[in-house]
């Protein structure tokens, strides 16, 4: 029988609720459910007879928010292409990501889209795990604390993945406004991007420095529309034992909060990242971290996990208790007592103590036999342990104050009674702003430039923020501790090259070792979310091959980040940028694993008109290969090598950085994955890293084949030449697409003379030799044919441009 | 209303102090203000009964580093300072830490710690450019207060 006591909970007054009330209700109380969910709420406690209390319909909302439920994606979408027919995906993210992976089967992928993060094997005994996420809305609101505890949660994520693994690698990947974008184009309310850039690299650099987690892989990338919505995304690689990877829940066992206590900070996080960002937003959202607290839960529960004092975890991250006890009590049924939970501060309602986003809090399911040893664990440590509940039989969720009930809900209702979204989807290539097709084969007078010099161009090129050193803010990070780094950040004499990815020994004991990078292409989605999609994955698997990794044991992950989903044609661009998650994971035999959506990144400018970030999508892979000794860095090595382009270059010059760096408005076709062909050169060039045929291996990324052969020359400190008429090619191409186009699939390779035969055999087809390293310091490009020179450039002025000096 | 001692902890004279050098640069390349030198400091504010001993205590042996840091309350003869907290409600973890910092010293009384930040910006005589420089550069209005006063 639920409470009368209306100072503890108020019955929500539902059931005589017409629809605009409803709404009122739902808008009031900050739960962002719609209509339709708010009247599935309505019918169930019709079923009842009576009215919800707060504590059950903020459950409800928590739990059925878009953060937590992935309504769309899990949705019926009807899909339609003017023009070119239509198709239902039911269920967009099964029938497209999860699809693959399922039809691909690996026998080495442990865990994928059931748990915290995706788990593959590391070896025999070993496992890493592996998950990214979103922390935008609070790191637009309060940057520092909103990217710190983005990563606390990511971290907490791995520590409650299975039995919970043992963090050994962050990464990160920011997206924000230009540093100098002018005050005039920064909405009212809104945090100058300088403010933003500053408090997120702190927030991230404090908590993974802070808890000894190495932060090794990242990218920082300017678009003016991600002014009112930064975009923050973290990842943690975890190591866990092969035996710890399954967890149970079983009657009988004790709900246990470890960890932080519960305040009243980060109320609403779940429903709130689920809405649109608009003025006015209350300080209880934003949450702030505390890395050493975390450490400190970490290092007890890691050791509790070894002395099996627990049959299950997870973290509280977006609906704090609700959907932790909820999940975990999912299958069972779950009594929890609210005023056990420690709080920071008297005061708070059960309402807000159950949805609390307090951070550094982990749940666990405790055999009552064991708590007695957990306990003393966690005083030794100095952490706090507390007994909140119980997990029951009865399937029913059941909240409790003070010894009076204060909600009960059915499980099955709570996590199945949503009604699910129907949304359609209409694609029309027409309206995306870069479709117009060049009408002449490009010319150094269409740059603004004067004659054919262009290593001006490439000067700029190197100094565009999003290609320029991020030295800046990655010497900020710790990615030394551990002490597993094989290959970091930066690599080449005195570390003044960028590295295409990172490796790193998780255990030191052995020399098997993890590659982690990633790939991230906004600006190809306003030409074609399919192929920015294509080349995201492309891009990120591109990178791991080029440092020794083996895509034949590799996952990746997806995090997408995108406008209104009730806007037809954004979820058009979206279901587009699944359905080639699916095409490329299956060419490449690249399976997900796991992976998250943050949608309704949206925003008012100054104007007042609704904006939209640019559509986004960040792949992170993660592989195993055998022999760190065999990974490859991308600095040149030797003068008198032979460098080898990989791959073909095309005409894609659609959404190139070549643009940006000129200021010229951008044309061209998008870049395409010709993925068949890709899976072959991705696999022989692992094939050539293990037989020692390449020296120095760089991926041709933002700027093309002219930004690549400045890193690797100032990298190793050494000169290059380079006859670009002996790039392969499908058909003639202009000097310009030569050296700036961004077609994928390509790698800039340095291959020692006594390997120039083997390499060549190896690559049949697929190879251009196009010269030479020297020993002169000077990068010169240039077309044997015609005799013309397009760049000669010192490398200490390629070099300085990129560093910002 | 329980008794309040404020403790700033900034640079000796002749140390870099990193916070300021960073601002001032911040300061002129957003164009905000022509400052001459801005000097920072981190503040505590401990709430409860703490003696003057004891208040020293904590200052000296846990917040300061004896090598470059002191305790000064005037951080700058004829500038304009700016004083930022963290509202009511919003968690100072750092405060938190001081305060078990305070009781691993043996030191009973103080009931809790806020911390905060000061900056003084020599060559700013207006109130209002301070405060148009710590809005845009200092503060975040949702989760912190501040004050301007003249040294």
């Amino acid at each position: 029988m639920l409470t009368k006591d209306t100072t503890l909970v108020k019955q929500v007054p539902l059931l005589s609720a017409e629809d605009s009330q409803l709404l009122e209700i739902s808008r009031k109380g900050l739960l962002s459910l719609n209509l339709q969910e708010m009247k599935a709420i309505q019918s169930y406690f019709d079923r009842l007879g009576r009215n919800p209390t707060d504590v059950e319909l903020e459950t409800i909302a928590q739990t059925w928010s878009e953060h937590c439920k992935h309504k769309t994606f899990s949705g019926v979408i009807e899909y339609e292409e003017k023009g070119r027919g239509s198709r239902v995906y039911d269920n967009l993210l099964k029938s497209t990501i999860m699809k693959a992976t399922q039809e691909l089967d690996k026998p080495w992928c442990w865990s994928t889209f059931k748990d915290n993060a995706g788990i593959i094997a590391f070896d025999e005994e070993w496992g890493v795990a592996f998950k990214a996420e979103t922390h935008n809305h609070p790191s637009a609101l309060e940057p520092y604390g909103g990217a710190g505890t983005g990563l606390g949660g990511v971290i907490r994520d791995i520590l409650g993945v299975g039995l919970g693994a043992k963090p050994v690698m962050n990464t990160d990947v920011f997206a924000f406004a230009p540093k100098d974008l002018p005050a005039r184009k920064i909405p009212r309310g809104v945090l100058a991007p300088r403010r933003i850039i500053q408090g997120v690299i702190a927030g991230v650099r404090d908590y993974g420095n802070r808890m000894g987690i190495p932060t090794a892989n990242g990218a920082v990338y300017f678009d003016e529309r991600y002014v009112a919505n930064p975009l923050v995304f973290c990842g943690t690689v975890g190591l866990i034992p092969k035996d710890k990877v399954e967890k149970e829940v079983k009657p009988g066992d004790l709900v246990v909060s470890l960890g932080g206590r519960t305040g009243r900070d980060g109320i609403h996080g779940a429903t709130f990242s689920s809405a649109a960002l608009e003025e006015g937003i209350s300080s209880s959202v934003v949450q702030i971290g505390h890395a050493i607290m975390e450490k400190r839960a970490m290092d007890v529960l890691l050791q509790a996990r070894d002395m099996n004092l627990y049959r299950s975890v997870t973290d509280c991250g977006a609906g704090g208790f609700s959907s932790a006890v909820g999940e975990l009590g999912s299958s069972t049924g779950v009594t929890v007592d609210l005023d056990k939970a420690p709080l920071k501060y008297e005061g708070l309602l059960p309402w807000e103590i159950w949805v609390s986003e307090s951070q550094e809090r982990m749940v666990l399911a405790v055999p009552p036999e064991k708590w007695a040893a957990l306990k003393a664990l966690a005083d030794s440590e100095n952490v706090e342990v507390t007994v909140i509940g119980e997990f029951r039989q009865d399937q029913k969720l059941t909240l409790r104050y003070r010894g009076e009930d204060v909600g009960e809900l059915d499980m099955e209702f709570v996590h199945d009674g949503m009604p699910r979204v129907h949304r359609k989807a209409i694609w029309s290539p027409g309206v995306e702003p870069g479709t117009a097709r060049p009408a002449a084969p490009l010319r150094a007078k269409d740059l603004g430039l004067r004659g054919c010099d262009y290593g001006s161009v490439l000067l700029k090129l190197l100094a565009h923020p999003n290609i320029a050193s991020k030295k800046w803010v990655v010497r900020q990070y710790d990615h030394e501790v551990q002490g597993g780094s094989v290959v970091k950040p930066f690599v080449g004499l005195d570390q003044r090259g960028p590295s295409d990815a990172c490796v790193f020994r998780p255990r030191l004991e052995s020399d098997r070792a993890v590659v982690v990078s990633n790939g991230f292409n906004p600006s190809y989605g306003d030409w074609d979310p399919y192929w920015m999609s294509a080349c995201a994955i492309d891009e990120a698997l591109r990178n791991l091959v080029a440092v020794g990794g083996d895509i034949s044991h590799a996952a990746i992950l997806d995090n997408f980040c995108w406008g209104n989903p009730e806007d037809p044609h954004e979820l058009a661009a979206l279901v587009r940028a699944c359905q080639a998650c699916y095409d490329m994971a299956k060419g490449f035999g690249v399976p997900f694993i796991s992976g998250k959506d943050s949608l309704n990144n949206t925003w008012r400018d100054p104007g007042g008109k609704l904006r939209s970030i640019p559509r986004s999508l960040l792949i992170s892979a993660i592989g195993v290969i055998k022999d760190a000794k065999r990974a490859v860095t991308m600095d040149l090595k030797a003068p008198g090598d032979w460098i080898y382009i990989v791959g073909e270059t095309r005409d894609e010059l659609g959404g190139a950085h070549l643009w940006k760096a000129v200021g010229k408005p951008p044309k061209g076709h998008v870049p395409r994955v010709q993925v068949a062909k890709a899976q072959e050169m991705f696999t022989l060039m692992h094939q050539a890293m293990k037989k020692g045929y390449v020296r120095a291996c760089h991926d041709l990324s933002e700027g093309g084949l002219a930004v690549a052969a400045a890193e690797m020359a100032f990298g190793g400190d050494l000169g290059m030449t380079l006859d670009i008429s002996r790039l392969p090619t499908p058909a003639p191409l202009s000097e310009i697409a030569l050296l700036f186009s961004e077609t994928p699939s390509r790698f800039l390779v340095e291959v020692p003379a006594v390997a120039k035969k083997s390499f060549e055999v190896l690559f049949k087809g697929y190879a251009g030799c196009v010269g030479r390293v020297t020993k002169t310091k000077t990068l010169i490009l240039r077309d044997n044919k015609t005799k013309r020179t397009y760049v000669d450039e010192p490398i200490s002025d390629l070099s300085r441009a990129w560093e910002g000096l | 209303m329980a008794k309040t001692t404020l403790i700033a902890v900034t640079h000796k004279a002749g140390v870099m102090d990193p916070v300021g050098h960073g601002l001032k640069k911040d300061i002129e390349d957003l164009g905000l203000a022509r400052v001459k030198n801005v000097l920072s400091a981190q503040l505590y504010r401990l709430e409860g009964d703490v003696s003057r001993g004891d208040s020293d205590r904590i200052a000296k042996e846990l917040l300061c580093d004896p090598i470059i840091q002191e305790c000064q309350d005037h951080l700058m003869p004829k500038s304009m300072v700016v004083d930022i907290w963290f509202k009511a409600g919003v968690t100072d973890v750092v405060g938190d830490s001081v305060l078990k910092g305070i009781r691993d010293l043996d030191i009973q009384g103080v009931q809790q710690v806020r911390t905060g930040m000061r900056y003084a910006f020599e060559g700013v005589t207006k109130r209002e450019t301070a405060e148009k420089i710590a809005l845009a550069l200092l503060v975040n209005p949702l989760v912190h207060e501040a004050t301007v006063h003249a040294d």
